[in-house]
């Protein structure tokens, strides 16, 4: 391999090793976030987590159909 | 700090925030611009040819890794010293000794990777026993150690109290790492950048180690707020499937 190569694999390793790992925190977050329902619009956050408002929202799907 | 008041401020929980974003493509900005310094514009060594571009990430990365691994050993004293008299119980210092522990261990691994690199064309081999290399090898695996440690199943002050006292065990190598090259003769060379003005660096090359520098340390800063603010929500939704489990069993008992 001659110096190029090995310069480029270098700052490729540096660069990639970097963003995956950033990715990985974010991803994680958003994960953990949605989980518990925080930093989400309240209609994304998860059944379990929605306040029992929501199970007497008028145009719930849950309303009863005609 | 309980779970119910963490979800109070939900906004702070965020890994993201304006600042943090801000500095997010800032960093990214910066990196981008390092490269094209390290990769283009800066010119080739007299002695080393091309080969000097990896010092433009060689050196960062290390000097990332020491400043985190510091960090590191200084909220774990705290969390060992004022821990127990805070309100959090010494939470935010684990969280923060975690944070940069975890940081330190990846720009670590990339010195390494990028030394070896730089080792295969400049002495033909990728890695040899010398001082430097078999200390900082050393520092490698004894933060792995560490966040071994932080990962063990156990209760969460004693595994926090356990994993304090490993990063300031840890810590002791940093000076002998760092001043390997002084203490014993090595094939490494001897830091680029002295206090003594004989820096073997200058002109567009030590302004573009300089950047480099900033550039790295901006990404770094920016890892580790998130990496810390992830923990925070880790400990929350342990913390909440606790209370679920607690709650579920009441409710067991209610009806039985």
């Amino acid at each position: 391999m001659d110096s190029w190569g090995t310069i480029l694999l270098g700052y490729g390793i540096t660069f990639g090793a970097i963003g995956v790992y950033a990715y990985s925190i974010l991803s994680r977050s958003r994960t953990i976030g949605h989980e518990l329902g925080i930093g989400v619009p309240e209609s994304s956050a998860r059944p379990h987590l929605a306040g029992p408002g929501d199970l007497d929202e008028p145009d719930s799907d849950r309303s009863p159909r005609r | 700090m309980s779970g119910a008041s963490d979800r109070g401020d939900s906004r702070h929980l965020m890994t993201s925030s304006v600042a943090t974003r801000v500095l997010g493509w800032v960093g990214l900005a910066s990196m981008a611009v390092m490269a094209l310094l390290g990769l283009v514009i800066s010119p080739r060594d007299r002695i080393q040819g091309e080969a000097v571009r990896l010092l433009y990430i060689h050196v960062p990365t290390i000097w990332v890794a020491y400043g985190s691994f510091i960090l590191t050993a200084v909220a774990s004293a705290l969390y060992l010293w004022r821990g127990s008299s805070r309100e959090d119980r010494g939470r935010h210092y684990d969280r923060l000794a975690g944070a940069a522990g975890e940081v330190a261990v990846l720009f670590l691994a990339l010195t390494l990777v990028t030394g070896m690199l730089w080792g295969r064309i400049t002495w033909g081999v990728f890695w040899q026993w010398d001082a430097r290399l078999t200390t900082t090898a050393l520092m490698f695996v004894s933060y792995l150690g560490y966040l071994a440690i932080r990962n063990m199943p156990a209760e969460i002050e004693a595994r926090s109290r356990r994993a304090a006292i490993a990063a300031l065990l840890a810590a002791v190598n940093i000076p002998i790492v760092h001043f390997s090259v002084e203490w014993w003769r090595t094939l490494h060379q001897k830091a680029s950048i002295r206090s003594d003005r004989n820096s073997e660096i200058t002109g567009d090359m030590f302004a573009t180690l300089m950047f480099s520098l900033l550039a790295f340390t901006l990404v770094a800063a920016w890892l580790m707020i998130h990496r810390y603010r992830l923990v925070r929500l880790e400990e929350i939704r342990e913390e909440e499937g606790l209370a679920l489990a607690v709650s579920a069993r009441r409710a067991e008992g209610v009806n039985a």
